[in-house]
């Protein structure tokens, strides 16, 4: 057989080299999420809900029942039974609201809204979290859960997560809220409500970012819809069906003294010795049965639908007894090159683009560039070149994703600032929110002439302290109003 | 001059990720491997990760394993469902993606025929071209039609005497696979080739990319190209697949049949096609285009590459010299 010939470079090539840099285009990116360890021992979690038809009320109970089979005490009210005091002391509340009439809030809170809500009590030592229903097709979507929102953060109670809203009962906005209760009640492994309906997609390009990283390896994926052509908006979610490993289907079965059987990939498997044990002898078929499906997992989409594919930047995830994260493990490292992955595109309408005319701030670390990237895209592509990017990672030599796109983006001038954080270069750790301080005097005219703030990345440390230099920067005042009216807005996980 | 041709539409490269570039080559599926790579990622390690896709396609996908999932189904009884790996059938659904847009030019369901003219695993049973006893049924046995794939359900139906080959597709997806190993250990700069099929990506620490010579079937006459020079190719981001009758052919009758089969007859095409070439990011989809164009012919395969953007070149013999054709999608990577 013969061997092609190579060719090595001759004289024209050095110079047909620049030609070929300016070739750039596109690549992609996303996120995960983490595990949070539960908090100390504190008195029961509270669900609060106020409910005109009976929805929120029963979201409230499926959101108590979850908690609870992750061993989370958890006591559930109605909103209207409440008083300022036992909201002081009740350390973490979660409030399922809906909206009624013409922005309403429903009947049942009505003793809540003229007792509790006129005043200002100190509510300092709460944490709390908001599922707000509501149907968009009203003119005050959600009014009586975003009012409810500014009330709570005006009386000094801090978010635990961005307040999730629910048009008509969608479900992908639920298992959002159910993504919050996981890490509050500590674990990754609740079973989603309604398993969504997952469309095949295909692998077609995985890439590590970050070889010698010091952090967990980063990974560039690209996939491309098995049929149609699926839209999607910056911004928007990738929800991913994960499925076991081979090798640890065969090791569970292997335990259980079973030989191969289908069916296992998308059940969640026990590890614990005993909840192994206690299958012992059950046929496959009633083994299959009594398992949990996987849970889904949310990843921000990187790249636009014009690309032809669907990017994700996702952080491959080892928990502490080793194995890979669910979501992270099977996308990162065991699904195979050119195999099938599930995939629904959920639409995050809190995170989509700013009108055209804006300019845009885009703020973020680590896997959060996946959002960013996309509003980047979306924004060259509409011929808006007002944009300025601040984002952090640990070294500018293993963990500045996208370099050369992003530096391409910079000479072409869509991209007018960057600021760079990268916490691990100097003696002491420097992070995005920095950079923010630093650049005070721009980042207020930039405001000025109508500038929206969006935010992706970490919900611990970054999204609280980016928070709080810009309420420093711009007062906590022009904050609030930016949020009204939509130009600060966040995707943080 | 060669003339060159660069990639469209591609990431640009990331600048150098060192100043060396390392190799390793072995043997897989009856030919060579070879990888180069640029940095310091570590050769014992690289080598193992490579080794092991390899593995995973042949223990898969050989026609020469007995034990292999192909051999497996071919062997399964009429209407039985055959549970596969899901590298097998991310390269069969491929294979019959690209079934459906040729016209069945290439054809997974192809292994009888290929046994029967002694071009696969088994020897032929006669030694010039078969008889039409023999062809017809081995035809009748195949099909791309008759399979059924269930992807979520990771099976697939043997509708009963199907013979599977991917000879013509696997290869391909082979590098895919090895230049995945390499990317996700780190490796910003690499080339990958297995038995004449290249994938390559980001550049050599002088800052060129990889240039790849196109070949030119060897004990030709010079070429009446337009220019008559070679090319050589930036491969970056970008595959390059060529499938030739003089790699593999026989000789009977003072007539020299190619490797390439055409399934809608049963016989290989017509010799006058010295070898296509194709170029696609994908190294999978480059091989079996590279094998469906040869089966099309230059005419209807530079028609089927102009309607699908194909980058292709066709090198056919007349009047004793070889004469080049390109498709458009091709011509756009020139200069
Ligand atoms: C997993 C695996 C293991 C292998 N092991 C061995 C081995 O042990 N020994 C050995 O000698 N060879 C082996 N081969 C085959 C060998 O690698 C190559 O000779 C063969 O792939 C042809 O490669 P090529 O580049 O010459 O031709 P390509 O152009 O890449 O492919 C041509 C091949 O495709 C098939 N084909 C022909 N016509 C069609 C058509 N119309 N549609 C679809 N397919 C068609 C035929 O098998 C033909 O040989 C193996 C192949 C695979 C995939
Ligand atoms: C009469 C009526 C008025 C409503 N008005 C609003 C509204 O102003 N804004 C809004 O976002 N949703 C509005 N909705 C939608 C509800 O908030 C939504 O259906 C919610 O899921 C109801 O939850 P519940 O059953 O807990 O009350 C209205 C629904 C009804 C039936």
């Amino acid at each position: 057989m013969s061997e092609p010939r190579r060719l090595l470079a001759a004289l024209t090539v050095l110079l047909l080299y620049l030609g070929f840099c300016a070739l750039v285009m596109l690549r992609a990116r996303r996120r995960h999420r983490r595990s949070v360890a539960p908090e100390d021992a504190a008195p029961a979690l509270l669900v609060a809900h106020a409910s005109q038809t009976g929805f929120a009320e029963e979201l409230a109970w499926r959101s108590a029942e979850l908690l609870r089979t992750a061993a989370l005490p958890v006591r559930v009210e109605a909103l209207g039974a409440l008083s300022s005091d036992s909201l002081a002391v009740a350390g973490r509340a979660l409030f399922v609201v809906s909206t009624t009439g013409e922005g309403d809030a429903p009947d049942s809170a009505a003793r809540f809204l003229r007792r509790v809500m006129a005043g200002t009590p100190d509510l300092s030592r709460l944490g709390f979290g908001i599922l707000a229903l509501g149907d968009r097709s009203y003119a005050r979507y959600c009014a009586f859960g975003r009012s409810l929102d500014a009330w709570l953060r005006q009386c000094g109670a801090t978010p635990l997560f961005d307040r999730v809203e629910v048009d008509d009962g969608e479900e992908g906005a639920l298992r959002h809220w159910q993504h919050h209760l996981g890490r509050l009640a500590g674990t990754t492994e609740l079973p989603d409500w309604e398993a969504p309906h997952f469309d095949a997609w295909r692998l077609v390009e995985r890439r590590l970012l970050n070889p010698g990283s010091q952090g967990g390896p980063a990974f560039h994926l690209a996939l491309e819809p098995i049929a149609g052509a699926p839209r999607w908006c910056a911004g928007d979610i990738a929800e991913i069906g994960p499925r076991n490993a081979a090798e640890a289907v065969a090791g569970f079965l292997h335990r259980l003294g079973l030989g191969s059987a289908e069916g296992f990939e998308d059940r969640l498997l026990p590890q614990e010795p005993e909840a192994i044990a206690a299958l012992a002898g059950l046929p496959p078929a009633e083994l299959r049965r009594r398992l949990p499906p996987l849970p889904h997992r949310e990843y921000s989409i990187a790249s636009l639908p014009e690309d032809g594919r669907l990017e994700l930047l996702v952080r491959q995830v080892r928990r502490p007894d080793g194995r890979l994260g669910l979501g992270s493990g099977w996308l990162t490292a065991h699904a195979p090159l050119g195999g099938a992955i599930a995939l629904r595109v959920r639409t995050n309408r809190s995170f989509h683009p700013p009108e055209p005319g804006r300019p845009l701030i885009l703020i973020g670390n680590g896997t959060g560039l996946a959002g960013l990237r996309a509003h980047l895209r979306a924004r060259r592509a509409a011929g808006q070149r007002r944009n300025w990017l601040l984002f952090g990672e640990r070294s500018r030599g293993c963990d500045f994703f996208h370099r050369t796109e992003i530096e391409a983006c910079c000479a072409e001038g869509s991209l007018q600032r960057l600021d760079l954080a990268f916490s691990r270069d100097q003696a002491e750790r420097i992070h995005v929110q920095h950079r923010l301080r630093e650049a005070a005097e721009e980042l207020r005219r930039w405001v000025d002439e109508g500038a929206a703030i969006y935010v992706c990345g970490s919900l611990e440390g970054m999204a609280g302290d980016v928070q709080a230099a810009l309420a420093d920067i711009l007062g906590t005042a022009a904050l609030k109003a930016l949020t009204d009216s939509g130009r600060y807005r966040r995707d943080v996980y | 001059m060669p003339r060159i041709l660069i990639p469209t539409l591609q990431a640009a490269p990331g600048r150098p990720a060192g100043d060396r570039v390392q190799a390793l080559d072995g043997a897989t599926m009856g030919t060579r491997w070879s990888v180069r790579w640029v940095g310091s990622a570590r050769p014992e390690v690289l080598r193992a990760r490579i080794q092991a896709r390899l593995d995973i396609v042949v223990a898969q996908m050989s026609g020469w394993e007995p034990g292999s999932d192909l051999s497996r189904f071919n062997r399964a009884p009429a209407g039985s469902w055959q549970r596969l790996p899901a590298e097998f059938l991310a390269v069969l659904d491929c294979a019959l993606a690209i079934a459906a847009e040729t016209g069945g030019a290439f054809d997974p369901s192809i292994g009888r025929l290929v046994d029967l003219w002694g071009f696969g695993p088994r020897p032929a049973p006669t030694p010039g071209p078969p008889g039409a006893e023999l062809l017809a049924p081995a035809r009748a046995g195949g099909g791309w039609q008759r399979l059924r794939l269930d992807v979520p359900g990771g099976r697939a139906l043997q509708p009963g005497g199907l013979g599977l080959d991917l000879s013509g597709i696997a290869k391909g997806y082979a590098v895919d696979l090895v230049a995945e190993a390499l990317a996700t250990a780190g490796v910003a700069a690499f080339l990958v080739e297995i038995g004449g099929e290249l994938r390559g990506q980001g550049m050599k620490p002088d800052g060129t990319p990889w240039w790849v010579a196109l070949e030119t079937p060897p004990g030709e006459q010079p070429m009446e190209a337009a220019g008559g020079e070679e090319y050589v190719v930036a491969l970056h981001g970008l595959s390059v697949a060529t499938s030739g009758d003089y790699r593999r052919f026989f000789q009977h009758g003072g007539r020299r049949y190619g490797h390439t089969l055409d399934p809608r007859t049963g016989w290989p095409v017509e010799e006058s096609l010295a070898s296509v070439t194709v170029l696609h990011p994908n190294c999978m989809r480059a091989d079996a285009l590279a094998t469906a164009l040869s089966v099309l012919g230059t005419e209807a395969g530079l028609h089927h590459a102009r309607r699908h953007g194909i980058a292709a070149r066709f090198l056919t013999r007349e009047a004793g010299r070889l004469r080049e054709h390109v498709s458009p999608a091709f011509a756009a990577m020139l200069d």
